[in-house]
């Protein structure tokens, strides 16, 4: 059966999604980011800042 | 002519013709002897063969309409050539619907129909293996395929072109349509007979291609009550295709939950250093953490870090820094916990957890040396932590993300095949559908 354009698109989002997932969980990747900053050894960072911005925790 | 030449050279019959009797238009008859009414493309007069002569009956040419498909033309449709011989404007009995009809004809096949509504085009052909008997049931099964009942409605001709093997004048039919898209079923109800047609929805297009049309076709309006979703991406064909990839989906969770198993890098408890500050949130000094060595086969591995303190109406927090020693480079992140609790209107309420966690996405492979910095508040009674490391924990966040990355488009596909169902059905008395 000839199948359209559109759906061998579809089969290869389907593909590219899955793809996506293994490499995700084989690497330990969280897709919904990460809860921390990188820094390089000469002091370039991820996160724009450098060393540790303090605590988020006040009393009320 | 032969029977081979019908047969083997598709060779159609050559046409007979008459004068009209009341204009004397030459009126050519491609069925001959099973023309029973004919339309005089002429005067617009239907004669009617009784007592072995043409009889006029009566005038139409006040409804004359346009043939998009001239009498005459020649096609072939499911691979039986057919020759256009009849044309016919039909009129709902109850309401101003108007839809047209093409007969049409092959001498070894017999007759098959082209009808039109709204730009919407159904080939009908007759079928011998349904119960000749008037039905009132609200669907049918014929072959694996349900058909609902999308209409009942009656029928008069208001004009007619070419030759009918039916008195089209005379008879007046009780119809049933059942649909299956992009099939249906028509149940014909009439004076002296029952019988059943099966149509299939056909594009306007592929009709110009068949009898070489070159005008205009009938502009398209609304859903055809068979007019399929879509035929090269239909809702079912996502939906199946969508399912089987969440299986897959689902079989490489448990398969990631089955051979990537968290391991527990370090469980420890921690003394909290004395304030070296007097007043406000307090740095203490920093305490070295636990060290531990990452070695996944695949270069990086996720890690958890999980935090416990004995607050209550207070909070702590780390500072965590994480060096890998082999690449020297330095993470930071927070981690924090706070918890309250009290009275308030009568009601006794509380917020926070003694206990919260971070994860850690693609952390190298290396040794990992930690350093922990604690903040508490200077009136803080916690003097003590407790502090868990895992690798390899399982990120459901990402099976959830996937999914949903995975159902999007099915799940598209079937809102717009629900609207377009909605539509199709607006057309009918039996839908069980509500519109605004």
């Amino acid at each position: 059966m000839k199948r359209s354009s559109i759906y061998k698109l579809f089969l290869a989002y389907l593909a590219l999604v899955l793809s996506f997932f293994v490499y995700t969980s084989a690497t330990g990747t969280r897709i919904l980011g990460d809860d921390k900053e990188e820094f390089e050894p000469n002091g370039a960072s991820t996160g724009g800042s450098t060393g540790y911005r303090g605590s988020r925790y006040y009393h009320k | 002519m032969s029977g081979f030449d019908v047969v083997e050279k598709e060779k159609l019959p050559s046409a007979s013709s008459f004068v009209c009797s009341r204009c004397t238009y030459p009126i050519p008859l491609v069925t001959h002897a099973q023309a029973v009414s004919v339309g005089c493309p002429n005067c617009g007069h239907v004669l009617q063969w009784q007592n072995e002569q043409w009889i006029g009956l009566k005038n139409l040419k006040q409804y004359k309409y346009p043939l998009t498909i001239p009498i005459g033309a020649k096609g072939r449709i499911k691979e039986v050539l057919y020759q256009v011989v009849g044309f016919v404007l039909y009129e709902e009995t109850k309401a101003p619907y108007r839809w047209r009809e093409y007969v049409l004809f092959n001498p070894l096949h017999g007759y098959a129909f082209l009808s039109e509504y709204d730009g919407h085009w159904t080939f009908f052909r007759y079928l011998a293996d349904l119960p000749l008997k008037e039905t009132h049931a609200s669907s049918i099964y014929y072959g694996v395929e349900e058909y609902k009942l999308f209409h009942r409605y009656s029928s008069l001709v208001r004009y007619a072109e070419g030759e009918f093997p039916w008195r089209i004048l005379e008879s007046v039919s009780k119809y049933a349509e059942y649909i299956a898209p992009p099939y249906m079923l028509v149940q014909e109800v009439s004076a002296d007979e029952v019988c059943w047609m099966q149509g299939e929805h056909i594009e306007p297009e592929v009709l110009r291609e068949i009898f070489s049309i070159s005008g205009p076709m009938p502009e398209r309006s609304g859903v055809g009550a068979i007019e399929p979703f879509s035929k090269e991406f239909s809702f079912q064909e996502v939906a199946k295709v969508g399912g089987i990839a969440c299986g897959v989906l689902l079989v490489l969770q448990v398969l990631f939950l089955l051979f990537n198993r968290p391991g527990l890098l370090s469980d420890q408890s921690y003394m909290v250093p004395l304030p070296q500050e007097e007043y406000g949130p307090v740095r203490l000094s920093a305490i070295s953490g636990p060290g531990f060595e990452l070695n996944s086969p695949t270069g990086s591995s996720n890690l958890e870090l999980e935090l416990f303190a004995p607050v209550y109406n207070d909070w702590f927090a780390l500072g965590i820094t994480l060096i890998n020693t082999k690449t020297n480079k330095v993470y930071d992140l927070e981690l924090g916990t706070e918890y309250y609790e009290g009275y308030s209107g009568g009601e006794r309420w509380h917020e926070g957890s003694k206990m919260n966690d971070v994860d850690l996405s693609a952390m190298p492979n290396g040794t990992y040396n930690v350093i922990l910095q604690p903040y508490k508040d200077r009136l803080s009674r916690v003097d003590t932590f407790r502090l868990w490391v895992r690798e390899d924990v399982p990120l459901w966040s990402n099976f959830w993300i996937v999914l949903a990355l995975l159902a999007v488009v099915p799940l598209v596909q079937w809102l717009r095949h629900h609207s377009h169902e909605k539509s199709r059905w607006m057309n009918s008395d039996y839908s069980t559908y509500t519109y605004d």
